[in-house]
């Protein structure tokens, strides 16, 4: 059985009269890497929401594991788990960290429920893991924006989610950086054992990363791979 | 370098040498009246201005944050007109306030004269003229300054820190006591130390309700026993607590508030619909607080105005209005500009933290916590001193002196706002300029000022608004000619004639509405500094 | 070019500010320093300039804080003449070797000996009993009988007092102490304390008010504010009562109070100062005083206003009014330790 399992899911904004996207599906496997590509505007970052939970969906389901995270048919919701008790870590475009937190302070941000030194091992190593112990004390804008963009990522790490999902993660990254990141990426998926969902719009920053592809145009989904 | 040097040690020195006066003078104690104050009513004093002080900052507190959280996050019946109308206590003095609600609840007042006979009781059903009151009056005219500044501070949050927040799995109320509080954290405690300031320095409202507060011991020892030394003494007291609550809101600065500049792509929190039933309960509520914190003083007053049988009084007052006016505009002008040199001189040559730019950020917040009063004895002591030491003898009551007192007064005001979002403008963008051929002046016309025009304003309205309000020192220090609507409400009152004093209470009113009505658009329209 | 426009406007400000700096006043003006409020003293100084030419200027600020500017501004001061309205306010301002003697045979002649200063340095311009009030419905005249009265068991929980931070309030004790001695004005002052019926008012209307509508039936009030509130509420059932008509010795009479001026040292048109002086004692200004305010006269043989005549007349005390001042220190310790806030 699949890990996550997405069931003809439509949304649509309240306002408008067309749907974001209709009749979408898609399984992926545990510990596996899955990227959503298309051209921009078509609503990838929708679906993130959708997945995450901050957009509610009209119609279709998505279930995580054996729990489903929402519900809904016919515009009505039978169930609709809230963000934070969906346990999906997401990295948003810009980092995100809270300016007025240190680096490891955002990372332990999320792991309240720990007590003090379960909660410090997990940070080191984490912070270990993204060569972030130089700036572990700074704050996000003394950082650069590689180190901002690593941080995020082990910010989402740290409660160990069972999904987690990277918004356009290589965007305002130079190729050096790109390469950089890639190789975090790698390493940290792998030895968290991760699934993971990335957005971006360039099929070529995922190549070697995801094991499945999938394109969103058109309000569809096609697989390339 | 040098002339930018000079001019902020000067200010600073501005600031702090009504202090030097309050310690000299202090020496001359009499010992007899310092035992008598300290037994019979310092300690009763102390604790009622405690008292007052944390619990007025604890209410606008929760009261400001509330309402400027409501009215970012969710979209309710009547939302855009309560932003507004949340501001407008800001236009009341305290001590309007203060006549207005004893005038209406006191027993004899018309609400209670009004259901005696319904009830058929003969007690006292509202100890209006208590502690509690005098609490709920203060937190109605201050929380104004903690809602527009949180409100203002609520729009550095992005959606997406909000959404990360809960993915790591705490809930929206979580989030928002863990994420949303903790970082406005620097602005709310700013407008809370002005709104303990105001608190510790109020002598006209605690007069009206008769309570005894740590003021009123300095001007009993001063018009009571005669003793400035012992007024002095009390002072410098008042001081020291100033000095220990800026020490305690440098706490919560944190570090740079340059980490607070919205990232460009990071769209502020989005406004969410509600339920009907929590859309009807906020409506309510602020429809409830309006119309206890403006409706029913701005009512009052009108009734109390309509009952005025003497036309005459009535052009006096384009006189008095006039004169509040530009001396408040004077005022807020001196003050402003001021900041803006001193900012700007901060920005160009003080590359870190040095030791006058810290005496700068400590002695400003100083002559906020002075009562007025106390300051314009400062001030004559000091006239007194020169004239003692050179001969020369400047007035004690000329526009340049009152200029100057508001200066010291209320320079803190517009310091404040103008520093902190100051302080949000990276240094790269000086650097920037540099490298374009901007230096020094051109460099404070054509970069500072653009970028802080909005907060200078913003300091300027705030500072114009206290100026209006302010009547101790105008009573002291203004020239033949210049009565202020302020000074004629306290003459009124101060005879028991509340509905003479409802006429120039108005026009104090309206003419504080005017720029909190421009505050509200800027604020509004305003997108920090991007 | 911005400094330039911030020059140009701050210089356009500051320029009215330069001329007045030293608050010269032509010579035919006279400068009044004066804590009686602006719409008491406007229409006396207007009538006096219409008849006499001379103009008057005037700050209205606090006593206290008046004598500190004059103290500040010493002989440079522009100030002519001090107007206070407390005799203790008076006394002090003498004992800060603020005013000169004005020798004056008009003064001398209109105005009684306790009502002045025994050295001529300040001169009493209106008199305000501070009497009791009652309400009529509820209390019966033949029960009242002095100030000290009030505290006795019958007024428990019906005396409303204002605050002792009131300097006619403190004048009062001033001379409740030259009258019966430190130790019994303290326990009689206890006794008032223990017999309020609300917390002590800011103002004396407010007590008025707080008698009228219920709240307590006897009060302590300078008369004119009585006056004040009568003629808006014609139907009130507040009436006034003079204590201490039967006493002995010092205690006799109703405790009155003065405002009053005396001239500056540091004025330089002392003759036109005396002038308006004597003004204000005459017949003419006196009356003003009378229907302006509902107080009474210095002068003897002004018609007072129908208000106030109809509360018949009384004997004042008689001791001079700079024991008011004499003993106002002592009276504010006297009111803390007696717990009369």
């Amino acid at each position: 059985m699949s890990y996550l399992e997405i069931k003809k899911l439509q949304h649509s904004y309240p306002k408008s009269e067309e749907p974001t996207f209709s009749n979408i599906s898609l399984t992926l496997d545990k510990n596996s890497t899955l990227a959503i590509i298309g051209p921009s505007g078509e609503g990838k970052s929708t679906l993130l929401r959708c997945i995450a939970g901050f957009e509610n969906i009209q119609d279709g389901s998505i279930q995580l594991g054996e729990n489903y995270l929402c519900k809904s048919t016919n515009s009505s919701l039978s169930t609709n788990l809230p963000p934070e008790q969906r346990n999906i870590g997401i990295v948003p475009q810009n980092s995100c960290l809270f300016p007025h937190l240190t680096i490891s302070e955002n990372i332990a941000f999320g792991l309240f429920k720990l007590n003090k030194s379960e909660r410090e091992t997990r940070v080191n190593e984490l912070i270990e893991v993204m060569q972030l112990t130089k700036c572990r004390n700074s704050y996000a804008h003394e950082t650069s924006g590689g180190q901002q963009q690593r941080a995020a990522l082990a910010r989402a790490l740290a409660p160990k989610p069972k999904l987690l999902l990277l918004d356009e993660p290589f965007a305002n990254l130079d190729n050096e950086l790109k390469t950089h990141l890639h190789d975090f990426l790698n390493t940290a998926l792998k030895q968290e054992g991760i699934t993971t969902i990335m957005v971006t719009h360039s099929q070529r920053d995922v190549e070697k990363l995801a094991k499945h592809i999938v394109e969103l145009k058109d309000k569809k989904m096609n697989i390339l791979k | 370098m040098t002339f930018t040097k000079y001019f902020s040690v000067a200010i600073s020195l501005l600031v702090i040498v009504p202090i030097f006066f309050l310690i000299f003078e202090s020496l001359l104690i009499e010992s007899d009246v310092l035992a008598h104050i300290i037994k019979y009513e310092l300690t009763a004093n102390l604790r009622n201005t405690f008292a007052l002080t944390i619990s007025v900052c604890a209410l606008s507190a929760v009261i400001g944050v509330y309402f400027a959280w409501i009215t970012t996050r969710y979209n309710f019946y009547g939302k855009t007109l309560f932003e507004k109308t949340l501001i407008l206590p800001m236009a009341i003095p305290a001590y309007v306030y203060a006549f207005i609600y004893v005038g209406l609840l006191d027993y004899s007042g018309s609400f209670q004269s009004w259901l005696r006979p319904l009830m058929s009781y003969d007690d006292n059903l509202i100890h209006i003229r208590s502690l509690p009151g005098l609490i709920l009056i203060l937190t109605f005219s201050l929380y104004p300054y903690v809602y527009l500044i949180t409100k203002s501070a609520f729009k550095s949050i992005s959606q997406n820190q909000f959404d990360c927040s809960r993915s790591l799995g705490l809930s929206s109320r979580q989030t928002f006591f863990k994420l949303c509080l903790r970082s406005i954290k620097p602005w709310l405690s700013g407008a809370l130390l002005l709104v303990a300031m105001e608190c510790m320095a109020d002598f006209g409202a605690a007069a009206i309700f008769g309570i005894d507060v740590f003021t009123t011991s300095i001007y009993k020892s001063w018009f009571g026993f005669h003793s400035i030394a012992s007024a002095s003494f009390l002072s410098l007291f008042l001081i020291a607590t100033a000095l220990l609550l800026v020490f305690i809101k440098s706490q919560f600065d944190g570090h740079n508030l340059t980490a607070y500049k919205t990232e460009v792509n990071n769209e502020p929190l989005s406004c969410l619909t509600v339920t009907r039933s929590k859309n009807m309960c906020l409506f309510l509520l602020s429809l409830i607080f309006t119309i206890l914190t403006f409706i029913i003083p701005a009512l009052q007053l009108i009734i109390w105005a309509l009952e005025i049988d003497n036309i005459s009084y009535i052009y006096n007052f384009l006189k008095y209005s006039f004169n509040t006016i530009l001396l408040s505009f004077l005022g807020a002008l001196a003050c402003a500009l001021t900041t803006f040199f001193l900012i700007s001189g901060k920005r160009l040559y003080f590359k870190k933290s040095n030791l006058i730019l810290k005496l700068q950020d400590w002695t400003l917040p100083i002559g906020y916590a002075l009562p007025g009063a106390v300051l314009a004895v400062c001030i004559f002591l000091f006239m007194t001193f020169l004239k003692d030491l050179t001969g020369l003898t400047l007035a004690t009551s000329s526009l340049v002196t009152l200029t100057l007192a508001y200066l010291i007064r209320f320079i803190a005001v517009s310091y404040n706002k103008i520093n902190n979002d100051n302080k949000r403008i990276p240094k790269s963008y000086d650097e920037v300029a540099q490298t374009l051929g901007l230096t020094g002046l051109s460099q404070i016309y054509r970069l500072h000022l653009p970028l802080l025009k909005k907060s200078f304003l913003v300091g300027f309205i705030l500072t114009f608004i206290d100026i209006c309000k302010e009547m101790p020192l105008t009573l002291m220090t203004r020239p033949y000619g210049w009565d202020t609507l302020a000074i004629k409400i306290y003459e009124y009152t101060s005879e028991g004639e509340w509905e003479l004093a409802s006429l120039p209470a108005i026009a104090i009113v309206v003419i504080g509405l005017i720029p909190i009505v421009m505050l509200s658009k800027s604020s509004g329209a305003h997108n920090e500094l991007s | 070019m911005i400094y330039k426009l911030l020059i140009f406007i701050l210089s356009l400000t500051l320029l009215p500010a330069c001329t007045q700096k030293n608050n010269e006043v032509k010579d035919d003006t006279l400068f009044v320093y004066s804590a009686r409020k602006e719409h008491l003293i406007k229409p006396l100084f207007e009538k006096f300039t219409s008849q006499t030419g001379i103009q008057v200027k005037y700050v209205t600020d606090k006593a206290g804080a008046l004598l500190q500017k004059l103290k500040a501004e010493d002989e440079n001061s522009p100030a002519d003449i001090l107007m206070t309205v407390d005799a203790g306010n008076l006394w002090k301002a003498a004992d800060s070797q603020l005013f000169e003697a004005a020798n004056s045979r008009v003064l001398s002649k209109n105005i009684p000996p306790h009502l002045k200063d025994s050295n001529n340095l300040w001169f009493g311009l209106s008199v305000r009993s501070r009497t009791i009030i009652y309400n009529s419905e509820k209390v019966d005249a033949s029960n009242l009988s002095t100030y000290k009265d009030l505290g006795s068991p019958k007024w428990k929980k019906r005396l409303c007092l204002r605050t002792a931070k009131k300097v006619y309030n403190q004048s009062m004790v001033a001379m409740f102490i030259e009258q019966y001695g430190i130790a019994e004005t303290e326990e009689f002052l206890k006794s008032w304390v223990s017999n309020l019926a609300a917390p002590v008012f800011s103002s004396d209307t407010a007590i008025i008010e707080a008698i009228d509508a219920g709240q307590c039936d006897v009060g302590i009030v300078n008369s004119y504010y009585l006056g004040r509130y009568i003629k808006k509420n014609s139907a009130s059932k507040v009436k006034v009562f003079w204590p201490n008509q039967k006493s002995s010795a010092n205690k006799l009479g109703v405790h009155v109070n003065i405002s009053g001026a005396g001239i500056l040292k540091s004025s330089k048109n002392k003759k036109k100062a005396l002038a308006l002086l004597e003004w204000l004692s005459s017949k003419e200004a006196q009356t003003q005083y009378a229907q302006l305010n509902y107080e009474y006269p210095v002068l003897s043989g002004v018609p007072l206003d129908a208000i106030v005549s109809n509360w018949g007349e009384f004997k004042q005390n008689t001791l001079n009014m700079s024991l008011a001042g004499k003993n106002q220190g002592q009276a504010i310790k006297l009111m803390d330790r007696a717990g009369y806030k």
